[in-house]
C-alpha cells in the first residue's frame, strides 16, 4: 500500500511543481516500476508501451477526430452556429443566453475543447447579451457552463480516451452519451429561465424573425447537421466502424471548409501542423497515463480499495459519490482530459467489480468532470472566460452566473445515476 | 551551420506531417469507399493506418518540446519572479531531455528486438524494426530540442546580465 501512495503523492508534488503532466507519469510510474520488477523489465516494458499504444489501429480516431473539428472550427462554424440559433431564439424570454447554450453545445462538441469554446463563443455571443441587457452573471456564466457541454455530446475526444483505457467500444460511448448530453443542453436552457426568474434582469426581447429568414439561417449550418448524422447514423447502424466514422467526418469536414471557400494552401497546411501537435500531445498524455496505470497495478492498489470499501460497507452508489467529490477537487487544477486519464484506471476496475456498467460509467465520469470545471473556488473554464474578459467583470459575478448552471447539472448527474437505461438505451439498441 | 541544419530538419518534418496526415485521411475514405460501395476493400489499410499513425505521433514531439507545448499545470508556478521561472524552465527542459533520451533508448532497443525476430505486420509483411527506429530518432530530436531550449534560456539570461 505505501508504494501506490507513495508514487500518489510523489506525482502530485511533481505536476504542482510544473513538470509537464505526461512526463510526470512516465517518470513516477518507471521508478516504482522498477521498485517492483526491476529496471531491466520495466525498461522493455517503456519501449513496448510506446511502439505498441503508437501502432494501434483504434487509436487512429484520435487524429481523425481532431483534423475534423479542426477543419470546421476554422470554416467559421461558431457565427454560424451563433446565428442560427440566434434566429430561432431570440424572441423567446432569456432568447440570447439560450441561443449561446446551443450554439456552446454544437461548437464544443466538435472543437472538443471546452476552454477553446468558452474563449471563442465569449467573442461572439458576449457583445450582443450585452447590448441587449442581459446581466453580466447571467452572459458569462451561460458561455462558461456552455463551453463544458460538449466534452459529453459526440464525437467525443475524452469518451475515446475512455474507451481505450477501459476497453469499451467506443461507437457504444459515443451513442451512449447523446441523451445525456441533450439533456445537458435542456438543463442549461432551464437554468437561464431560473437565473431570468431570480435575478429579475431588465434585458429587452427582440422581434421575432419571419419564418424565412429563419430557415435561411439554417443554410450555414446544413453541412455540418448532416456531417454529424452521417457520421452518428454510420457508427449506429454498423456500416462503418467509430475509427472509420472518423476519417469520413476528417473527410466530409474538409469539404464543407472548400465548399465554404474557408480553404487555402496555407490554411491547410496550418491546420494539418496543429492537428499533428494536438496528436502528440494527447498520445503521450495517454502513454505517461499507461506506465503510471501498469505501476498502481502492480503495487496492488485496485486490491487495497477493493480491502477498504467492503470493509467500510460501502456500496456503488456511495463509491460513485466518493469518486464524484474526488473530481470536484482535481477540477480545481487539471483540465478535463489529464483528470481522466489520471483517474480512470484506479477507478474502473472497483466499479467493474462493484457490478457497474463501464458505459453508464464513463458518461457519469464526463459529467462529473463537466461540472468541476466550472465549480467554485476554481473552476477552469470560469478562469478562461476572465481571461477573456479581463476586468469588465469580476470573478466573483462569473461564479455567481454559473449557480443555477451547476444546480441543473447535479440534477442531470442524480438522473443518470438512478435512471441508467436515459445512457444505455441508445448503445443497446445498435443494429448490428 | 547548425542554423540551416535546423531549419531543413523542420521543413522535412513539415512536409512529412502534412503528407502522413492526408494519407491517413484517404486511405481510410478510400478503405470505406471500396468496401461499400464497390464490394473491393483496400488491401492491408489497417496495416498502413497503424504505421501512419505512429509516424504522426512521433513527429509532434520534437514540434511541441520545441514550443513547450505539453500540458502543464501552472497555477502554483505562475507566480515566480522572472529569474526564478527562467531556472525553473532550464531545470523543466533538462528532466525532459532526460527522460526522452531514456525513451529513445528503449524504443531503439525495442526495435533491436524486432529485428532479431525478423517481426512483419501480419498482411503486408512490412518489416516492424525500422518503424521503431524512426520512433527512437524522433524521440531523440525531440530530446536534442528539448536540451536546447534549457541552453536557449541560460544564453538569454546572460544577455539580460549583460545588459544591465
Amino acid at each position: 500500500m505505501l508504494t501506490w501512495a507513495l508514487g500518489l503523492i510523489f506525482l502530485i508534488i511533481c505536476i504542482s511543481l510544473g513538470i509537464p503532466i505526461a512526463f510526470a507519469m512516465m517518470s513516477i510510474g518507471f521508478l516504482g516500476l522498477t521498485y517492483i520488477i526491476g529496471f531491466e523489465p520495466s525498461s522493455a516494458m517503456i519501449g513496448q508501451i510506446f511502439f505498441d499504444n503508437g501502432m494501434n489501429y483504434t487509436l487512429s480516431i484520435l487524429p481523425l477526430f481532431i483534423l475534423m473539428g479542426n477543419f470546421i472550427v476554422k470554416a467559421g462554424l461558431a457565427e454560424e452556429l451563433y446565428n442560427a440559433s440566434n434566429a430561432w431564439l431570440r424572441h423567446k424570454k432569456g432568447g440570447l443566453p439560450m441561443a449561446t447554450i446551443i450554439a456552446c453545445g454544437g461548437f464544443s462538441s466538435v472543437c472538443g475543447s471546452s476552454l477553446a469554446t468558452a474563449a471563442t463563443m465569449a467573442k461572439i455571443a458576449l457583445p450582443s447579451m450585452k447590448k441587449y441587457g442581459y446581466s453580466d452573471a447571467l452572459s458569462t456564466g451561460s458561455i462558461a457552463a456552455g463551453g463544458t457541454l460538449g466534452i459529453l455530446i459526440p464525437p467525443s475526444m475524452i469518451l475515446v480516451v475512455y474507451g481505450i483505457i477501459t476497453s469499451q467500444d467506443i461507437g457504444k460511448l459515443f451513442l451512449a452519451g447523446l441523451i445525456p448530453g441533450l439533456l445537458g443542453v435542456l438543463g442549461y436552457i432551464i437554468a437561464v429561465k431560473i437565473s431570468l426568474w431570480y435575478t429579475k434582469d431588465t434585458y429587452q426581447q427582440l422581434p421575432p424573425l419571419e419564418l424565412r429568414e429563419k430557415i435561411y439561417s439554417l443554410k450555414g449550418v446544413t453541412g455540418i447537421i448532416l456531417l454529424f448524422i452521417i457520421v452518428m447514423g454510420g457508427i449506429y447502424t454498423g456500416i462503418f466502424t467509430a475509427t472509420e466514422a472518423a476519417g469520413i467526418g476528417a473527410f466530409g469536414s474538409f469539404i464543407i471548409a472548400l465548399i465554404k471557400k474557408k480553404m487555402s494552401l496555407k490554411f491547410l497546411k496550418e491546420i494539418l501542423i496543429e492537428t499533428t501537435k494536438v496528436t502528440t500531445m494527447l498520445f503521450f498524455l495517454l502513454f505517461g497515463a499507461i506506465v503510471f496505470a501498469n505501476f498502481i497495478n502492480l503495487a496492488g492498489l485496485p486490491n487495497d480499495i477493493k480491502t477498504a470499501l467492503s470493509l467500510f460497507n460501502f456500496n456503488i452508489y456511495t463509491l460513485l459519490i466518493c469518486i464524484f467529490l474526488i473530481y470536484l477537487f482535481l477540477g480545481m487544477i487539471l483540465e478535463s482530459l489529464s483528470m481522466m486519464l489520471l483517474t480512470v484506471p484506479i477507478f474502473y476496475p472497483i466499479v467493474q467489480d462493484m457490478g457497474g456498467n463501464l458505459i453508464w460509467f464513463g458518461i457519469l465520469v464526463v459529467v462529473a468532470i463537466e461540472i468541476s470545471l466550472i465549480t467554485p473556488p476554481i473552476g477552469l473554464n470560469v478562469y478562461v472566460l476572465k481571461t477573456i474578459v479581463k476586468d469588465k467583470v469580476s470573478l466573483s459575478t462569473i461564479f455567481k452566473g454559473v449557480i443555477p448552471f451547476i444546480g441543473m447539472d447535479i440534477v442531470r448527474l442524480i438522473i443518470l445515476l438512478l435512471l441508467p437505461f436515459l445512457t444505455l438505451f441508445l448503445p443497446n439498441s445498435i443494429w448490428s | 551551420m547548425l542554423n540551416n541544419l535546423i531549419k531543413n530538419f523542420n521543413f522535412v518534418l513539415t512536409y512529412s506531417c502534412i503528407l502522413a496526415l492526408s494519407a491517413l485521411v484517404t486511405i481510410t475514405v478510400i478503405d470505406v469507399a471500396g468496401r461499400y460501395l464497390f464490394n473491393f476493400p483496400l488491401a492491408g489499410a489497417s496495416e498502413i493506418t497503424e504505421i501512419l499513425l505512429a509516424i504522426i505521433i512521433f513527429i509532434g514531439l520534437p514540434y511541441i518540446t520545441k514550443e513547450e507545448g505539453h500540458v502543464t499545470v501552472s497555477i502554483f508556478t505562475q507566480k515566480l519572479s522572472l529569474i526564478h521561472s527562467k531556472i525553473h524552465s532550464i531545470i523543466i527542459n533538462i528532466l525532459i531531455f532526460i527522460l526522452l533520451i531514456f525513451i529513445s533508448k528503449n524504443l531503439l532497443y525495442h526495435g533491436l528486438n524486432l529485428y532479431s525476430y525478423n517481426e512483419i505486420t501480419t498482411y503486408l509483411e512490412i518489416p516492424k524494426a525500422p518503424i521503431a527506429f524512426l520512433m527512437a530518432f524522433l524521440t531523440l530530436l525531440a530530446a536534442f530540442s528539448a536540451l536546447f531550449n534549457s541552453y536557449n534560456y541560460i544564453i538569454k539570461k546572460v544577455k539580460t546580465s549583460e545588459n544591465k
